[in-house]
C-alpha cells in the first residue's frame, strides 16, 4: 500500500531531495488533487522569489569599511598600562622624530604600477602578443627579475588574453592584459616593497589591488568592479607560480 | 589556501552579506555583523587550511555572532528603518520593477522567526543540501524538513496576506 505524501514529502519533493519513488508518488498524488498542485506551485514560486530578491544583494557594492576588515588583519589592542603623562611624553618624542626623518613617499608601488599602466615611463623592453615566444620572453624576465621560476598568469578563462609586456630592466615588469571590450588589466611586478599586506584602493575610475609577500609585489589595476578585480587578482596570484 | 587570508575573505564578502543582510533583517546591523565575523575570522585564521571549507565556516561565525547579539538584546531598528536600507541596497543593484516586488518577501522574511528565515535561506538563497544543513545546524535531517515545512507554510501565508 503506497504511503501517504506528507507536508515535509511536499517540500523534499521541491528542493529536489526525493528518491525517484517518493517524488513519482508525490506527482501522482498533485495529479489527482488540483488543489495540492497548486500549493506545490506557490511554495516553488516563494522559494524562486526569495533566490531573486537575494540574489540584488550579493551584486550590491559592499562599504569599504568591510573590504578593509575583510582584507586587512585587525589592529592589535594595546594594553592601557602607562599613565596619561608618559603617554603624553612618548606622543610628543614620536612627533619629533617623524619631524626630522625623511618620509617615504606612500605606496610607492602603487605610484609605479600607475605610472606604468599611463605609459607615463618608457619600459627598457617591450614585447607584443601573447605568442609563445613573448610569453616565454616575459616569464624569463620576471624569473630574473625575482630569482625564482615565475609563469604569466593565463587569464582567458576570465576573457582577458595579454597584448604585451613591459620591461623596466631588472625593476619591474608590467603584464597588459585586455578584454574584447578593450578593457585593461595590468599586473605590476616587482620585488617585494616589504612585510605580508593586502590592500584594495582606486585612483579615479581605476581600482587597485596589491598583494605583496617576502619575495614579489603585485600591484593589479583595472576600470571594473571590485568583485570582478578580486577574481581576476585571485586567477593571477594563483597562476604566478608562487 | 592557496590566496592570501584576506583575499579569500574580500571574495568571499559579497556573498557573506547578503546572507548576512537576509538573516539580520536590516543592512546596518548585518554589517556590524560583518565586521565582527572578519574580526574573529582572522584572530582564528588557523583554523582553516582548505579553501572549500572557508565559506561554511564564515557563516558559521556569522551564525555565533548573530547569536551573541541577540543574547546581548542589541536594539533592532524599528521596520521602516530597516526595510528603507534594504530598499536602497536593492534599489543600487538593479533596475525596473525588481525592488518593489521583492519588498513584499524581505517584509514577510523579516517577521518570520530566526530559524525560519535561516532554513529558509540556507536552502533556498545558499543551495545546501537537506544533510548539509543537519550538519552545519547541527540537527538531524527530519528536523530541517519539518522546520523547513513550517517555515514556508508561515512564509506564504504572510506573502497572501499582502495580496
Amino acid at each position: 500500500m503506497p504511503q501517504a505524501v506528507t507536508e515535509p514529502d511536499l517540500h523534499a519533493y521541491i528542493d529536489g531531495e526525493l528518491s525517484p519513488e517518493r517524488a513519482a508518488a508525490v506527482e501522482a498524488a498533485m495529479a489527482g488533487d488540483p488543489a495540492l498542485a497548486e500549493r506545490v506551485r506557490d511554495f516553488q514560486a516563494d522559494k524562486q522569489a526569495l533566490v531573486d530578491t537575494y540574489r540584488r544583494l550579493a551584486d550590491a557594492p559592499v562599504p569599504a569599511a568591510l573590504l578593509k576588515a575583510a582584507s586587512t588583519p585587525p589592529p592589535r589592542r594595546r594594553p592601557r598600562i602607562i599613565g596619561f603623562a608618559f603617554a603624553g611624553t612618548v606622543a610628543l618624542a614620536a612627533c619629533l622624530v617623524l619631524a626630522v626623518m625623511p618620509r617615504a613617499p606612500r605606496d610607492p608601488a602603487i605610484e609605479q604600477a600607475m605610472t606604468a599602466r599611463d605609459n607615463a615611463r618608457i619600459p627598457s623592453h617591450e614585447l607584443k602578443g601573447h605568442d609563445l615566444a613573448s610569453v616565454d620572453a616575459a616569464a624569463k624576465a620576471m624569473s630574473d627579475m625575482l630569482g625564482n621560476p615565475m609563469r604569466v598568469p593565463d587569464l582567458s578563462r576570465a576573457g582577458f588574453a595579454l597584448v604585451s609586456t613591459d620591461i623596466y630592466g631588472s625593476e619591474a615588469v608590467q603584464l597588459r592584459y585586455e578584454d574584447d571590450r578593450q578593457r585593461l588589466f595590468t599586473v605590476f611586478l616587482r620585488p617585494s616593497a616589504g612585510p605580508d599586506a593586502f590592500e584594495v584602493t582606486e585612483r579615479g575610475p581605476v581600482r587597485i589591488c596589491v598583494w605583496q609577500n617576502a619575495d614579489l609585489t603585485a600591484v593589479m589595476t583595472g576600470e571594473m568592479s571590485t568583485p570582478e578585480l578580486f577574481r581576476l587578482a585571485s586567477m593571477t596570484y594563483s597562476s604566478l607560480g608562487l | 589556501m592557496t590566496a592570501p587570508f584576506g583575499a579569500a575573505l574580500a571574495e568571499a564578502l559579497p556573498r557573506l552579506r547578503r546572507y548576512a543582510i537576509a538573516l539580520a533583517g536590516d543592512v546596518a546591523t548585518a554589517d556590524d555583523l560583518l565586521q565582527d565575523c572578519m574580526e574573529r575570522a582572522w584572530k582564528n585564521q588557523a583554523a582553516i587550511t582548505d579553501e572549500r571549507a572557508l565559506f561554511p565556516w564564515l557563516r558559521a561565525i556569522l551564525h555565533n555572532v548573530n547569536l551573541d547579539r541577540i543574547r546581548l538584546r542589541r536594539r533592532r531598528p524599528n521596520e521602516t528603518e530597516t526595510l528603507d536600507a534594504i530598499a536602497e541596497t536593492l534599489a543600487g543593484s538593479c533596475a525596473g520593477d525588481g525592488p518593489a516586488l521583492s519588498m513584499d518577501v524581505i517584509r514577510a522574511m523579516n517577521r518570520l522567526s530566526f530559524e525560519h528565515r535561516q532554513i529558509l535561506l540556507l536552502v533556498g538563497v545558499e543551495g545546501l543540501s537537506y544533510s548539509e544543513i543537519a550538519g552545519e545546524l547541527g540537527i538531524p535531517v527530519g528536523t530541517v524538513m519539518s522546520r523547513l515545512a513550517r517555515a514556508r507554510e508561515r512564509l506564504r501565508a504572510l506573502l497572501e496576506e499582502r495580496r
